[in-house]
């Protein structure tokens, strides 16, 4: 009788499924009450109704876009934005799609053939230069929107010649900290690696965790990047020779250097930093726990969810006494759209829309990262510290991992986990060789 | 010499038998806790409030807060992943209910013949084939034939589900369903297909609901497959997806990482409260066989 | 009768047409979703393909060159083994253990049964993040508040203890299944064998020895294959815990292979692992059977 029911059960179930599989598969209305409700989530209602409410009016010719954001940390900025965009053009709908593993479920989209619309990337990222390669991005090079990106600014992201992306912002990396903590503390923002070494010991002395890391999401393999930039000279060049095997890891103290360094700094760590994330650490600066975090700028946007009075601000991380301090930067996220786009114009006018001075200044605003745009200016006071650095070409570096390989960093960053668990630096050095030079 | 020692041994006996009686009770009750613990814990913490969990992670709840449920039920379209898991793993069985047991009725009643045999051995061997052989280039194909959703997600499970299907059913025929029934029936001047339906089918119901059993549980807790999948969009998403993908955001509020959990299990646990015995054969059944 | 009879017999070189067309869907599903990725992945285990350009080369079998000098793949397998290994003694020994107490004459066994059986119905994704909150929230507090060292931060952030930690998740769910297993196989010992051994004085310890877990070992060895394809191919715990890290620490062979693939874009590197992997598994399982047609 059992089994008798049990079929039965799963034939009612069956019929249910198919029925409402064809009701919900009538249009896109329903996926846009989704996106709807997704939005409305992070508190912007209003426009999420109204573009809900104007996509269910004309369901008939809308033109469904999907755009798969990489930036975590922007997403409630980006929906604020697509609202206001579907606003203006009604028969558009566009679907944010955001994943906590982008990277990887990007790059298995890229490998099937299944790329999205619009994506969110890194213009000078090993991977972005992959799908250069692979011509699964539409040329903008004759757009006129691109004549909005500030002057000298599109060639930095340019492939021979010819743009594939819209540019939006560039980050920058230091050290954010909480003023009070400093204040209380009678702390003086460092100038040199010592210096911030002796911050750190005087926090600790006193009961305050001087950094929150978090390990757990390769926090040690970023922070080495920053340390590389900066002690290792003509970084940019070494890292090519290593590849082409000229010259080894051996060659060049500057690994060894950042190597203890990075096993320094984590002796000033939380408890169990390998057992808190990204997300963890963070809240941890935000909520005081701890007094300072190793990082980029785009980190802004998180700390002010966690704890919008924090107050805090950025420094440098500082290089050692006699050496210059340099931050690195790169290019934080460009827009593109694949060459499999089966509505290229209506894609493109969501880049036009971004490259608007207004909306470009919403974003900076919000994201407080220097930006791509012409007029847009990024008033944010807490990493302008940090942005003033860009008014000195020799002050800033690459991030390494931008002349990596595809997959490179990975590993990088795992043996960067190994070393702090082993303190094994000889055992880094000649891991990241075999890394370096290529498989 | 047994003799001898026949008195004594008795006493001993008793004694011994109690001991091991008590030291059974006290085993499979610590072992009872080792599994119920982690239980425990989630069920506690999804009906806690955050300030609650921070003094003591082990205490009861003081009141059910239904709260952290809302929440992760308004925050992430839940329903929206029970209904994906229901329609992917109904569909499915509905499709190995029927596929399965008519290629195992072929095969079983051609043996000896050499295309069936190979038929067979084909698919059983299949089990060996660790799914990261096929992992790439079978998403690839997927995605050629615009085949990344729940469907092309279904007609896999129909494909995996023929070795261990083929193995459990061909047997059970071979053993369990004489020739004889069929033969009557064409005398009776009946199809094969009419046959296949009428008089096979319905003996062969014990392994189809083995197989089904094990089937839901293999589909309903899949994770690699929907990873590749329907990793692209959320609205896709299953419920061990949506589980592994959220687990970024609920890093740092744990509370509703627990309610979500929770809430992912109570289906299948119903289901197992229902149908315990079914499950339990079925499984077993299943991994002897194969 | 006769015109029946006739009827049946033209009916049974038709029905031949019928059985092969019964065949035919299964047989193009399995041949098309199936046996062609498989036969595509072997080709592409010998070529430098990315995973996504147009252009690739074929480089016969240096792929498989490059696995077997690579220091970092081959201890990753090393420690697939050794957990496979562990897992398997582990799993097999508490489930039969178990097994012989749940078979004694006692209260409540169809109680104890079913909630022993419990964890094999969950997902593992499930299992594994509740574990992981488990390691990183809970178990911390227990250890501070005990003093404790070992137990005062993650067992996953420490890359001494990690494995451990997961192989602790993969026996908590993997031995609810051949604890049901060695019961059933207990039961199939008929009553007769049992009372005949009582009788003529055998010990608890010698039934045991030369009975029980001699007519057992059928249950065990699958219990044994059961649990060694689980650990070999160890990949939803990981996923739902560290993901492979601290550094390389608790990466499988399932987990490296998906990282090859779809983090690093070594396509080609990465089919040429999964073959290997394949023949392993094809080796372990050949021996098992060959095994165990020894001993019968």
């Amino acid at each position: 009788m059992k089994q008798v029911k049990f079929i039965a059960s799963a034939a009612v179930l069956l019929s249910t499924a198919i029925l409402s599989s064809c009701m919900g598969g009538t249009g896109i209305s329903g996926d846009s009450t989704q996106t709807a409700e997704q939005s409305a989530d992070t508190g912007k209602t209003n426009a999420a109704e109204q573009s809900s409410a104007i996509s269910n009016e004309n369901s008939g010719e809308t033109v469904h876009l999907e755009y798969f954001n990489v930036k975590p940390e922007v997403e409630d900025i980006y929906n604020t934005l697509i609202a206001k965009f579907e606003k203006e053009n009604p028969d558009i709908v566009i679907e944010q799609i955001n994943d906590p593993d982008p990277t990887t479920v990007l790059q298995t989209r890229m490998s099937t053939n299944n790329m999205p619309d619009i994506l969110s990337h890194w213009a000078t990222d090993p991977v972005f230069k992959e799908m250069v390669n692979n011509e699964m991005l539409l040329d903008l090079t004759d757009q006129e929107f691109l004549a909005n990106v500030k002057d000298g600014m599109l060639e930095t992201v340019e492939y021979n010649g010819k743009a594939y992306c819209l540019p939006i912002s560039m980050n920058a990396a230091g050290v954010f900290y909480n003023k009070d903590i400093f204040t209380a503390n009678q702390l003086e923002v460092p100038s040199t690696y010592e210096e911030f070494i002796q911050v750190c010991q005087k926090l600790q002395t006193a009961g305050i965790t001087p950094l929150a890391m978090f390990n757990q999401s390769s926090h040690a393999g970023q922070t080495i990047e920053m340390l590389q930039v900066e002690d290792i000279s003509n970084f940019e060049q070494v890292f090519a020779d290593i590849q082409s095997g000229s010259k080894s890891v051996a060659d060049f103290d500057g690994f060894r250097i950042t190597a203890n360094k990075i096993l320094e700094l984590n002796k000033y760590a939380q408890d169990d930093s390998f057992g808190s994330t990204y997300e963890q650490a963070i809240a941890d600066f935000a909520n005081g726990s701890a007094a300072m975090i190793i990082g980029g700028i785009w980190m802004l946007p998180t700390i002010n969810e966690d704890n919008d009075s924090l107050n805090y601000s950025t420094f440098a991380l500082p290089a050692s006494e006699d050496e210059k301090t340099v931050i690195p930067y790169q290019n934080d996220h460009c827009l593109a759209i694949s060459s499999t786009c089966e509505h290229p114009q209506e894609a493109l006018k969501f880049l036009a829309f971004m490259a608007e001075q207004e909306n470009a200044q919403y974003y900076a605003d919000m994201d407080g990262s220097p930006s791509y745009i012409n007029g847009v200016e990024t008033t944010v006071t807490q990493t302008k510290p940090l942005l003033d650095y860009f008014n000195d070409p020799q002050s800033l570096g690459i991030w390494p991992d931008q002349i990596w390989n595809v997959g490179v960093i990975d590993s990088m960053n795992s043996y960067a986990d190994e070393l702090v668990q082993s303190g094994d630096v000889d055992a880094y050095l000649s891991n990241i060789q075999t890394v370096l030079q290529g498989q | 010499m047994i003799k001898t020692n026949d008195v004594s041994r008795k006493g001993l006996l008793f004694n011994k038998s109690l001991v091991s009686t008590i030291s059974t009770y006290l085993f499979l009750i610590l072992g009872l806790a080792a599994i119920l613990l982690p239980m425990y814990v989630t069920v506690i913490t999804a009906f806690k409030t955050p300030a609650e969990t921070a003094q003591d992670f082990f205490a009861l709840p003081v009141t059910l807060y239904w709260g952290n449920f809302s929440e992760v039920i308004r925050a992430s379209n839940f329903i929206y992943y029970i209904w994906n898991s229901l329609f992917i793993t109904v569909v499915s069985l509905d499709g190995i209910a029927f596929i399965v047991p008519l290629v195992s009725y072929a095969v079983a009643r051609n043996f000896r013949k050499v295309y069936y045999k190979a038929v067979y051995f084909l698919f059983v061997s299949g089990a060996f084939v660790p799914f990261t052989i096929l992992m790439v280039p079978q998403i690839k194909l997927m995605s050629n034939l615009h085949l990344l959703n729940s469907w092309g997600l279904i007609i896999l499970y129909w494909c995996y589900s023929l070795s261990e299907g083929l193995l459990l059913a061909v047997s059970f025929i071979q053993t369990g369903v004489p020739i004889e029934m069929d033969e009557a029936a064409y005398i009776d001047g009946a199809s094969v297909f009419y046959t296949f339906l009428h008089i096979v089918y319905p003996l062969m119901k014990p392994i189809i609901v083995s197989i089904i059993i094990m089937d839901t549980l293999w589909i309903w807790n899949d994770f690699q497959l929907p990873l590749l999948m329907l990793n692209a969009s959320q609205k896709l998403w299953t419920l061990p997806l949506y589980q592994y993908n959220f687990q970024s955001k609920y890093t740092v509020a744990y509370n509703l990482a627990f309610a979500a959990f929770l809430l992912s299990m109570v289906p299948i646990m119903i289901f197992y409260l229902i149908e315990q015995k079914q499950i339990i054969q079925g499984l077993t059944a299943g991994a002897v066989k194969s | 009768m006769r015109q029946v009879r006739a009827g049946v017999q033209k009916k049974s070189v038709n029905r031949k047409g019928v059985f092969i067309f019964f065949t035919l869907p299964a047989v193009f599903l399995y041949s098309f979703f199936i046996v062609y990725p498989l036969i595509s992945g072997l080709y592409y285990s010998l070529t430098d393909w990315n995973g996504m350009s147009k252009t690739f080369h074929y480089v016969g079998l240096d792929n498989y060159h490059k696995i077997l000098s690579d220091q970092t793949s081959l201890t990753i397998v090393g420690r697939t083994f050794g957990y496979t290994f562990l897992l398997v003694i582990i799993c097999t020994f508490m489930a039969v253990l178990l097994a012989l107490l749940l078979n004694r004459n006692i209260k409540g066994k169809s109680f104890f049964r079913a909630v022993y059986f419990f964890p094999a119905v969950l997902s593992s994704i499930t299992i594994g993040l509740i574990f992981n909150q488990i390691y990183s929230n809970l178990l911390p507090v227990i250890g501070k508040t005990l003093h404790i060292p070992i137990l005062s931060q993650s067992l996953l952030s420490n890359s001494q203890t990690a494995m451990f930690a997961i192989l602790l998740i993969n026996i908590w769910q993997g031995t609810a299944l051949p604890t049901v297993l060695a019961i059933s196989g207990l039961q199939t010992i008929s009553n007769d064998i049992l009372e005949a051994a009582r009788i003529d004085g055998a010990s608890h310890g010698q039934t045991l020895r030369y009975i029980k877990l001699p007519l057992l070992m059928p249950t065990i060895s699958i219990i044994i294959i059961f649990n060694a394809r689980s650990g070999l191919m160890v990949f939803d715990y990981i996923k739902a815990t560290t993901n492979g890290g601290p550094g390389f620490s608790t990466m499988s062979i399932a987990t490296l292979i998906y990282k090859h693939a779809f983090t690093d874009m070594r396509f080609g590197y990465s089919s040429a692992e999964s073959t290997l992997c394949f023949l392993l598994i094809t080796i372990f399982a050949l021996l098992q059977l060959h095994m165990s047609r020894v001993k019968d």
